[in-house]
């Protein structure tokens, strides 16, 4: 009769182990599930940082910056011009910002895309590719390119975005 | 009496596991708050970029064969002055101003923008007040100061989102 009691008093502790080891392993498997689902949602946040920090630098870097073409030393001014350059050149730049796309329009923006043929008649530069995809982070900057005014070459500065696209992780 | 005594443990037990349970629980979810951050965390960059971007703009005044920047004619006008194309300083600066805002912060019916207003001056005295919308609620906004000689002006943006 004692013996019973025991056992039963063994059976139940036994029960409850494998009670709490159950409550335990489902907690984990729901935090590790959150975790998992956050992995996701952080990677595309650090790439959206990552454009963040770009877009607010890209213009004075010296692949874009005025520099002194245009007068004076101007912070976060793009050079049309040499970024047109660029872009007959991206193949070599592609995988250097890791974004999918740089974009720089010219406010007030009529969306004609800038070619060899059009430019500088144009206000839209897309540079890594003509296909906006994903999500994107802009800027306002100075965007300075040099026009030919009767003969004259005068400077013009216009109020302008840069856009960098970045891909959301699936 | 010794029955009850061993309920009384089984009971404490029970309740030393729960509460284990429940500091985890408040550990992983202090740790996943601390972990959001907050949108509005982030830098003013893009008014700040925008006035400076203004700033730099080419308008229509010449001066000494060379077309000036906003930053330049806010001077001209402050003084008074006509521009060598024969245009009043103080209304390209009006006209340029006003364009640029119309065109970079559309306040429509849905759109992001609520509302701005932006004022420059002279030596302290206004020479420009540009507002649009409802200036209440949440804004962001970013002032910049010029110096030229001996004078100085000051331009500032607030936008209402």
């Amino acid at each position: 009769m004692v013996n019973k009691s025991g056992q039963i008093k063994i059976q139940q502790m036994i029960f409850m182990i494998v009670a709490v080891f159950i409550l335990f392993v489902i907690i984990g498997l729901i935090a590790l599930s959150s975790k998992m689902s956050n992995l996701k949602k952080s990677a595309t946040e650090l790439e959206r940082e990552n454009a963040l920090s770009l877009v607010s630098k890209l213009a004075n870097s010296p692949e874009f910056y005025c520099g002194n073409s245009y007068g004076n030393q101007k912070s976060s001014c793009v050079d049309f011009d040499k970024a047109m350059a660029l872009k007959n050149k991206i193949e070599d730049y592609e995988k250097f910002w890791g974004v999918s796309n740089i974009e720089i329009r010219i406010i007030p923006n009529e969306n004609i895309l800038c070619t060899d043929d059009n430019y500088p008649n144009c206000d839209t530069l897309k540079l890594i590719s003509d296909e906006i995809t994903g999500n994107s982070v802009s800027n306002f900057v100075s965007v300075c390119y040099k026009e030919s005014n009767e003969g004259d070459i005068v400077n013009k500065c216009e109020i302008g975005q840069i856009i960098v696209s970045y891909e959301a992780v699936q | 009496m010794n029955k009850n005594k061993n309920a009384q443990e089984e009971i404490m037990g029970f309740g030393i596991i729960l509460i284990v349970i429940a500091v985890i629980a408040l550990v992983f979810i202090s740790l996943s708050v601390n972990k959001n951050r907050n949108v509005n965390d982030e830098p003013n960059y893009e008014v700040n970029g925008f006035l400076s971007a203004l700033m730099e703009k080419t308008t229509t005044c010449e001066k000494n064969s060379n077309l000036l920047a906003v930053k330049d004619i806010i001077f001209e006008c402050g003084r008074n002055r006509i521009c060598a194309n024969g245009e009043n300083s103080c209304d390209v600066l009006n006209e340029t101003v006003t364009s640029a805002m119309d065109n970079s912060w559309k306040v429509e019916n849905g759109s992001l923008v609520k509302g701005y207003y932006l004022v420059v001056y002279y030596e302290g005295d206004l020479i420009i007040n540009e507002t649009r919308g409802v200036l209440d609620g949440e804004s962001r906004g970013a002032w910049q100061d010029y110096a030229k000689s001996a004078e100085e002006s000051q331009i500032i943006l607030e936008i209402f989102n």
